[in-house]
């Protein structure tokens, strides 16, 4: 079995640099915990597109979890860097995916309460 | 029955006119030109010799192939421009006795909806209402603001069944702590959900959470001026403030009977926008036990971690939480508008 697919079968995510973007701090926080306990490595949690810049540009992620709303900000600046940067981006959000504007409509999208096993095969089905 | 050819090549070509009246309609700015681009799709897609928009009739569906009233009334198509109940009616007539295939019928359908909505838009427009695309663009809106408010809801509950699981409760104790997050997230949303963008007064959270705890105004003083608090301001700091008064009841100075609590507030001098509020608990000379103050301290984890954690997290606050023998006390120093020079009793702007 090759590597990937021994990943993506066990929900194994160490190696992965995973960056959390989200306002909400119990919300991160137990998200950074399952992905950690995973084996991943959390860059963040940042509550807003300004610290998350930060964080990225001191360690470049594979992959972003990005809540839409933040604190009344919405994301897609931030999205649309992360996409030049070939970070692969996924959106955890209380939004219905029609609410993606075009351009964004294709990119991954999992609604709240974050479905983690859901978002587990994301992350890996992506790397 | 004759079947009277009409000059439509291809339900393709149909189609591409019904693209174009849906557009023209979503542009109407009268109830007058929305029946002219009816009248004109009529006669010129299905040879429609009489079409007429009626106002003030029951919707219907209604389709009648064969009818003969007149001579000159063979055939009728009447459509419903309104879902609701009584408003309007599109119907079509044809001197020559004509049947429609099943995409014309479907066609006519749409354009009776889309012409429905048009007139839904325009009378609501004429009650002062914004423009159609406004219109529709705000309902979109707030449909999407709502489910993103339910699903962040539950997302947050669930964070909290798991915070609340994770202490070694008896299974009464365990219910009786999820309860009693649950109503103050229950009623911090309620006092948010009085109005879109409803901003939360501060000495209102305060005394909701004393009211439900049964705590009696003599024991609990609540002193400051006005501050008018964001949405995530008031869950955070509401919940915070129920961690503590549950604690103080349990634990610390509302445990005994001549102990107290003060939440206290103000702005600071230099920079009006920050609010420095304190905590204080207050009980007479005894003080509580070194077990109480122990038992204090393990009991308040996600006291702790709201103070500690999310506020700063979330609101940028700087905040800390200690216990001691006279029981806990609690700086935050926040970030809030600056709504409070308005009088007292008028009404926040929303």
């Amino acid at each position: 079995m090759s590597e990937i697919l021994r990943k993506t079968a066990t929900g194994d995510l160490s190696g992965f640099r995973i960056l959390i973007v989200e306002d909400d701090y119990l919300v991160a926080s137990d998200l950074s915990e399952a992905l950690r306990s995973r084996g991943a490595t959390v860059l963040g949690p940042a509550p807003d597109a300004r610290q998350a810049r930060k964080l990225a540009e001191q360690q470049r992620p594979d992959c972003a979890l990005l809540d839409i709303n933040l604190n009344g900000d919405l994301v897609f600046d931030l999205a649309e860097e992360l996409r030049a940067q070939s970070v692969r981006t996924i959106f955890t959000t209380g939004y219905d995916s029609a609410f993606l504007p075009p351009g964004f409509n294709l990119m991954p999208c999992v609604q709240k309460p974050v479905n983690f096993k859901a978002l587990v095969t994301l992350i890996c089905g992506g790397h | 029955m004759a079947y009277v050819q009409d000059s439509l090549t291809s339900d393709a070509v149909l189609l591409g006119a019904l693209a174009e009246a849906s557009r023209e309609l979503a542009e109407a700015s009268s109830v007058e030109e929305v029946a002219e681009i009816v009248g004109r799709f009529g006669r010129r897609h299905f040879l429609i010799d009489s079409i007429g928009l009626h106002l003030s009739v029951p919707s219907c569906v209604e389709y009648w192939p064969e009818r003969r009233e007149t001579d000159t009334f063979q055939t009728s198509i009447q459509l419903p421009v309104n879902d609701a109940g009584p408003l309007a009616s599109v119907s079509g007539y044809w001197r020559q006795p004509r049947a429609i295939s099943a995409p014309e019928q479907a066609v006519l359908e749409v354009v009776a909806q889309t012409a429905s909505l048009a007139l839904k838009i325009l009378l609501n427009r004429a009650k002062g209402g914004p423009p159609a695309g406004q219109y529709v663009a705000r309902e979109r809106g707030r449909f999407f603001e709502f489910q993103r408010q339910v699903r962040g809801l539950l997302a947050v509950v669930r964070s909290i069944v798991r915070r609340t699981v994770d202490v070694p409760y008896s299974k009464e104790e365990y219910a009786a702590h999820l309860e009693g997050r649950l109503d103050a997230i229950a009623r911090i949303q309620g006092f948010l959900l009085r109005a879109p963008e409803a901003k939360e007064d501060l000495e209102e959270l305060g005394r909701a959470e004393f009211l439900a705890q049964a705590i009696s105004d003599d024991r609990a003083h609540i002193s400051g001026p006005r501050i008018l608090l964001s949405g995530k301001a008031a869950e955070t700091l509401g919940l915070a403030f129920h961690e503590l008064a549950t604690n103080a009841i349990k634990f610390g100075s509302l445990n005994r009977p001549e102990g107290s609590v003060r939440i206290f507030w103000d702005r600071q001098p230099k920079d009006r926008t920050s609010v420095q509020l304190e905590w204080r608990e207050q009980v007479e000379a005894a003080g509580l036990t070194a077990t109480a103050v122990e038992a204090d301290a393990i009991n308040k984890g996600f006291g702790f971690e709201l103070i500690e954690k999310v506020l700063p997290y979330e609101l940028g606050a700087k905040s800390s939480l200690a216990i001691s023998s006279a029981g806990a006390h609690c700086a935050i120093t926040f970030t809030a508008g600056l709504e409070s020079s308005r009088p007292r009793g008028q009404s926040p702007p929303l």
